[in-house]
């Protein structure tokens, strides 16, 4: 009977963790996923390549996902020549953040994996955007 | 210890745990904090489970020179169930860039854990039987091949039913990772544990043949063997063995060991189960498992804590009897607070974080799942309900036209 007890106060601590917690995966995390699949493909890895080359460039996405987030905390809307001129000023910050840390972690990327995947790594990046963009793209036609 | 004392222990573990939780969710929440990239690879989880095996007639066979029909009688019936929970947390993570542009990283991470064991015996009085433990190990992760693991944990046992004595103890396992590749691994190292009995020193060997993210089978001695699989985007099943037991202290109140006068006796379970277990992670934050199959070569025994003094290793039994097997079920969770760094296709910390789960905090042998390496993705990029919060972080405005 106490057994009954516990086996239900258990479930019932789990559910409520469950209604807590956003369900159903996270889709950036998903999307985050699908674009490190098809930059493997694309670049076609090796193995020992892999393995020095995802460290640094996962180190280099969150530090440029955090500089954008931290941009996107700023207004939209201005009710003053200040704030104006504050978004204006995030905005150059965040282009030379994006371009410190393109500089710094491209020279990292060179040292992981050959110079022609490297350049055919922003190919693939753009790649996947506009497989990406396409689905956006047909979503607002329906 | 007195019973304001242990509930002044378990009270400070459980502030410790909110404590975690709340700081984190505030971290998250306050807008005026600049936002940073993760610090860590780990992030403070928090893990639970319930196993509950049901109820055995005490006849089945005693070990030899420790038949005690009138202690059998006393005894009635056996039903074992435990709580575990417990945590842990990064205090330090440094990352080394070497010169052949491969990443290493250290992580020394905290631990936590409590064990609640409830053996019932239908003619004793209930027995919360609690292991506790607050620990620290740190791993290597060199970037290349080796990872280094070394874990330290120790524990108290005490009964917190009735008034026993207290025992301290420690578990721990230092071992070496060579990871030939991502389809294959294997471990060597020693570790002293309570899982087969008293104070046990054992080699630790383990391999593991598949890769992480996808099918693998991994032999993990004197933890476990698995064979486990994927079963679409956020389930993973796996079918394995693994031992499960300890030796707790236990108030002699109901005088199982009439021959003296102790206050306290020592309790000891030795399973071995073997079942299927369905791990749901639904995304990086929470994962819940749940379990059942067969538990087998089960047994029981008693211990004299005064005639045991001085046996640092094998304990004299004055009970010991074979139990039959039967069903188990066990069901747990694994919560992670907070941000990490991205670990995308990054084999040497899945290695890390597989080695980190299946040494479990508390020398309980559970096992938290490898909730946080993703199943591997096949290249597609054709998403449903794709909307442009989903992917402001990939593309820029001039993407656009």
């Amino acid at each position: 009977m106490k057994n009954k007890r516990y086996i239900f106060c258990y479930l019932f601590v789990l559910f409520a963790f469950l209604k807590l917690f956003p369900q159903g995966g996270n889709k950036r995390e998903k999307i985050e996923a699908l674009r490190v699949a098809f930059i493997t493909q694309k670049l076609n890895l090796t193995a020992g390549e892999s393995q020095k080359f995802w460290p640094v460039y996962n180190e280099y996405q969150d530090k440029l996902r955090a500089a954008r987030q931290e941009f996107r905390k700023q207004p939209t809307i201005f009710t003053s020549d200040k704030e104006a001129q504050d978004f204006l000023d995030a905005e150059l910050l965040l282009k030379q953040r994006e371009f410190s840390l393109y500089k710094e972690y491209y020279e990292k990327i060179k040292k992981t994996i050959p110079i022609k995947k490297v350049a055919e790594l922003r190919q693939a990046e753009e790649d996947f955007k506009k497989e990406l963009l396409k689905q956006l793209q047909g979503k607002s036609n329906d | 210890m007195i019973e304001g004392q242990k509930r002044y222990v378990l009270k400070n573990i459980l502030l410790f745990i909110v404590l975690i939780a709340v700081e984190n969710s505030f971290a998250q929440t306050d807008s005026t904090k600049k936002i940073k990239a993760p610090k860590h690879y780990f992030t403070p989880t928090i893990f639970s489970d319930y196993y509950t095996t049901p109820e055995k007639n005490l006849n089945q066979r005693f070990r030899k020179g420790t038949e005690d029909p009138a202690i059998r009688k006393h005894l009635e019936n056996y039903q074992y169930s435990q709580i575990v929970g417990g945590f842990y947390f990064p205090i330090i993570t440094k990352d080394y860039n070497h010169t052949d542009g491969s990443t290493g990283n250290f992580h020394l991470l905290g631990t936590g854990s409590y064990m609640m064991a409830m053996p019932r015996f239908g003619g004793t009085s209930d027995h919360n039987l609690l292991k506790a433990s607050i620990g620290v190990r740190g791993i290597y992760n060199s970037g290349r091949k080796g990872i280094w693991f070394v874990d330290v944990t120790p524990f108290m046992s005490t009964d917190l039913s009735a008034h026993s004595s207290t025992v301290y103890r420690w578990a721990s396992t230092i071992l070496y990772d060579y990871m030939a590749n991502p389809y294959l691994s294997f471990r060597f190292g020693v570790t002293r544990t309570y899982l087969l009995g008293n104070r046990y020193h054992l080699p630790y060997f383990g391999m593991r043949f598949g890769r992480l993210d996808n099918i693998y089978l991994s032999i993990q001695f004197p933890r476990n063997a698995t064979f486990s699989f994927p079963m679409g985007r956020y389930l993973r099943g796996s079918v394995y063995f693994k031992p499960m037991g300890g030796v707790f202290n236990m108030a002699n109140n109901d005088s199982i060991y009439p021959k003296s006068k102790d206050n306290t006796i020592l309790y000891g379970r030795y399973e071995l189960i073997s079942g299927f277990r369905l791990d749901a992670n639904f995304n990086k934050h929470i994962s819940v498992f749940v379990s059942t199959g067969f538990t087998s070569v089960k047994s029981l025994s008693f211990y004299s804590e005064t005639e045991n003094k001085n046996n640092k290793f094998d304990l004299s039994d004055f009970y010991h009897e074979k139990i039959s097997g039967g069903l188990f079920f066990n069901i747990g969770f694994t919560l992670r607070i907070g941000r990490a760094k991205s670990i995308y296709n990054n084999y040497n910390l899945y290695e890390t974080f597989n080695l980190n789960s299946t040494i479990d905090v508390g020398d309980n042998n559970t096992n938290t799942g490898d909730g946080n390496i993703p199943n591997q993705q096949k290249n597609k990029t054709q998403q449903s309900n794709l909307k442009i919060k989903d992917v402001q972080d990939l593309i820029e405005a001039q993407d656009l036209y």
